[in-house]
């Protein structure tokens, strides 16, 4: 039953995606400053790039700027349009409906990834593509797009202003992947021994090919409270 | 204003419960991880991570890396990363024992004046403004240290076998073994007898890290008890049976000798004579032939022969598979040999001594005279070359007792007998015997590239086979220093950039044309210079002059040429990059509108 629920929220959305042309909008932004961030900035002819490190190099900064306009029409869409009560009138559980919409835009996120394929194929004429080294690259930004998804979703329930809901959640992730602990570590005086927790590093370490169990811990924790939030923000607001 | 601040608490209990989750995460699951490297960048090997378990003293490895490295250097950035994700590697299987100290070194600071008393080499940004440095030094907690200059991004493949070579050479720095040699063909500069590893060749810079290496006369008429490793690479110059003496008496007091001999040494383009050497090598069993050299039709280098690049069967490039039998030469990826001599062994073998085969060729061997080999050019060569598919024995180990190929002393009756060790009739202990069928193996141009090496000896050269890493290998099982024999060089993954790639293809197609103007400008130097030389101390006549200002014009012609040429390489390099990021865009964009297609179709296909 919930699974058949979770499939027509799913589908809804997902499909509300390629109803419109936002779907070439979106995409072709993505692609267009991805290939430029890794060509012009990311050293992309100068270093050994078997495992594409210059292209997923940027990945949090570009997927920072694309993701939340991705999400920032699933609940705003939903206020803004007044269908938001009869959604939530219907016998389905809460949780459900943000997995569902998290689910469709972690979906349109993850094919918007496989724009790399190209590159890869174009590549792998003149250079030996490290095939695992690439892999593990691919898990780390699913893992991100995921959980920036996430944090995108839940920010989305906050506002129905579309704009507004697009501007927070940019800088909700930008201070995500910014955010470095030793730096609280440092302000609250918290011993050196204190592992380092730093976003943009953990990412890293999955582009050099490091999967590493913190990794998995800190992007599933951030995508799980998320989705809890969002959760906890749609009940609040029908109550 | 209660249902905002609601949320703001709501969102800080959110953030700390994440904050707490991933600390404890951290904490717990740090050292969980699995290495999709695809290069081992995330894994020490079992000899690695044996030593840090069993390390005795505390180390520092402090690691100095300008801060502004990667922007001056993309490439030398990434290797930056890597290096300190394997020293990571070490803080954390140490158990304490290493600390790694990353210190960011900004131009003018105290760092890198503190860097620099370390030996810590630094070098010109491309714009020429700021000193750069990349490098390390291993300290240890008795004060003793060892410095790596400079990282050398294409010594990759060697990184963990420098940091835990030099961890075990701090860990076990008693007073070093000393080692002999006898090279006389090759150029080995000394101080006080000891080999001067700071300008050596590259194995015996390698050796020199952990053993004292002494010279010895190849007219010696006897090897010292405090050695017990020698090496000798034999000289074109026939041994005289002094030194053979010398020789046989050491194996019979039990001595390790690494031989390197041949039939043909390409570096001196000289057949090395088998006589001498054989009259050693065939109590034990073993002899050799300097008339044939030895050739490998399945495992030869391809090069330029006649203008065209073809298979030399006689440079031979023995490859990691048909080097796992042995464990002396397992996990070695490449061994290089060039025109080799074939080593036999007797049908019967003294029954004190066994002979483990060590490297062979193919089953696609074969053989040309070296006589041939030595006056022909690589075609003739070729041509006169005889297959005849049965493998040859390169390198052999030997080990046991034997009785000597003398009946007395060399010298008896004479006044030095007396300062002599007393003569040996047989074995009073077994000896260990390493025989290479080849001299050149042991030359570095053969096996490495010395372009990154000014002031860094050691950590500087670049090996391309591990032919030193072989020696290496031997010497420290003939010393007891088995503990770091499985350390391997790491596996290599596309080393090479696109820009790389792009210009040598472009390189390639100029190279004929470089090549002509280069030799005209060569020759229209060299007459200018014999001009000059012909009217030094008077004044030019007049047709010397216009041969002169004729010569300089051709000169200035030519190298502007050359600029041409230069001009176009670099010009067809940018295109080609622009063609690549077309290229990439269009399929990109191409892929993109596929893909919506195939998306929407399935989305009509569901509704329906």
């Amino acid at each position: 039953m919930a699974l058949n629920q979770l499939k027509t929220v799913f589908f809804k959305e997902f499909t509300g995606y390629l109803n419109n042309f936002s779907v070439f909008f979106i995409w072709g932004i993505y692609i267009a400053v991805s290939l430029a961030s890794a060509f012009y900035f990311g050293s992309y002819f100068l270093i050994d790039n078997s495992g594409l490190q210059s292209y997923f190099r940027f990945q949090p900064a570009i997927l920072a700027l694309i993701v939340p306009a991705v999400t920032m029409h699933l609940w705003t869409d939903e206020f803004r349009l007044g269908t938001i009560e009869f959604l939530l009138s219907q016998p389905v559980d809460y949780f459900i409906l943000v997995l569902g919409k998290f689910f469709a835009s972690w979906a349109f996120c993850s094919l918007m990834i496989l724009l790399v394929l190209p590159l890869i194929m174009v590549s792998s004429f003149f250079i030996d593509i490290n095939f695992l080294s690439l892999f593990s690259a691919f898990l780390g930004t699913l893992l991100l797009s995921g959980a920036f998804c996430a944090v995108g979703c839940m920010v989305s329930a906050l506002s129905s202003r579309p704009v507004i809901t697009y501007l927070v959640a940019f800088f909700a992730l930008w201070g995500i992947i910014s955010l470095k602990f030793e730096v609280l570590m440092t302000w609250f005086n918290l011993p050196e021994t204190l592992p380092e927790l730093n976003f943009s590093a953990l990412y890293l370490n999955f582009i050099s090919g490091r999967v590493s169990l913190d990794a998995f811990i800190c992007f599933f924790s951030l995508t799980i409270l998320a989705l809890w939030a969002n959760t906890a923000f749609i009940s609040g607001r029908n109550r | 204003m209660k249902k905002n601040l609601t949320l703001i608490a709501f969102i800080l209990l959110l953030f700390g419960s994440f904050l707490l989750i991933n600390f404890g995460g951290s904490l717990l699951f740090n050292d969980r991880y699995l290495d999709f490297s695809g290069q081992d960048s995330y894994t020490l090997s079992p000899a690695s991570r044996r030593l840090l378990s069993s390390l005795n003293k505390k180390y520092t490895i402090r690691l100095y890396v300008s801060s502004r490295l990667s922007d001056y250097f993309p490439r030398t950035g990434q290797y930056a990363r890597y290096v300190t994700e394997r020293l990571k590697q070490y803080q954390n299987y140490s158990n304490g024992a290493v600390s790694l100290d990353i210190i960011r070194v900004e131009p003018y600071s105290a760092a890198e004046k503190n860097a620099e008393k370390y030996g810590i080499k630094t070098f010109l940004s491309n714009d020429g403004k700021i000193n750069l440095m990349f490098g390390a030094v291993i300290l240890n907690d008795e004060g003793k240290s060892i410095t790596i200059p400079n990282f050398v991004e294409l010594r990759r493949r060697y990184f963990e076998n420098d940091i835990t070579n030099a961890l075990n050479s701090l860990e076990n720095m008693s007073r070093p073994q000393k080692i002999g040699i006898i090279a006389p063909d090759m150029d080995i500069p000394t101080i006080d007898g000891y080999v001067d590893t700071s300008r050596s060749p590259n194995l015996f810079a390698l050796l020199g890290q952990d053993y004292l290496l002494q010279k010895i006369s190849p007219q010696t008429v006897q090897i010292g008890v405090e050695i017990n490793t020698l090496i000798v690479v034999s000289p074109a110059e026939e041994l005289s049976r002094l030194p053979l003496y010398a020789l046989d008496q050491f194996l019979l007091r039990g001595g390790n000798l690494i031989l390197l001999t041949d039939s043909l040494n390409e570096q001196n383009e000289k057949i090395i004579p088998d006589e001498g050497l054989n009259q050693l090598l065939a109590p034990l069993g073993l002899s050799y032939s300097d008339k044939e050299v030895i050739g490998d039709a399945q495992n030869a280098e391809e090069t330029v022969v006649n203008n065209q690049a073809r298979l030399y069967y006689p440079w031979i490039n023995i490859k990691e598979r048909a080097l796992e039998g042995q464990p002396l030469t397992a996990g070695l990826k490449n061994l290089i040999f060039r025109s080799p001599a074939a080593v036999k062994i007797a049908e019967k073998i003294p029954e004190d001594i066994r002979i483990t085969p060590l490297i062979t060729t193919s089953s696609r061997g074969g053989h040309v005279s070296s006589f041939q080999a030595s006056r022909l050019d690589k075609d003739l060569i070729l041509q006169n070359y005889t297959e005849d598919n049965h493998p040859y024995l390169l390198a052999v180990l030997a080990e046991g007792k034997f009785r000597s190929g003398f009946d007395k002393n060399i010298l008896e009756g004479t006044k030095l007998q007396k300062q002599m060790l007393d003569y040996l009739p047989a074995s009073i202990k077994p000896f260990k015997l390493l025989l290479i069928a080849d001299t050149d193996f042991a030359y570095d141009a053969n096996w490495s590239d010395n372009s990154f090496k000014k002031d860094n000896p050691v950590y500087g050269y670049v090996p391309w086979a591990d032919n030193g890493e072989l020696i290496k290998r031997a010497v420290d099982a003939f010393n007891g220093r088995t503990n770091l024999a499985d350390l391997s060089p790491s596996p290599m993954f596309g080393a090479s950039s696109l820009s790389d790639i792009f210009r040598e293809e472009i390189s390639s197609l100029y190279e004929e044309q470089r090549q002509t103007i280069l030799l005209r400008l060569e020759k229209m130097v060299r007459e200018r210079l014999s001009l000059a030389a012909s009217y030094a101390g008077r004044s030019p006549d007049f047709s010397e002059i216009k041969r002169q200002n004729l010569l300089e014009h051709d000169i200035a012609e030519a190298e502007h040429e050359i600029r041409h040429l230069d001009f176009m390489i670099n010009s067809a390099y940018d295109k080609q990059i622009n063609i690549f990021i077309l290229i990439t865009a269009a399929v990109s964009l191409l892929f993109m509108l596929m893909l919506i297609a195939v998306l929407r179709h399935c989305r009509r296909k569901i509704r329906e």
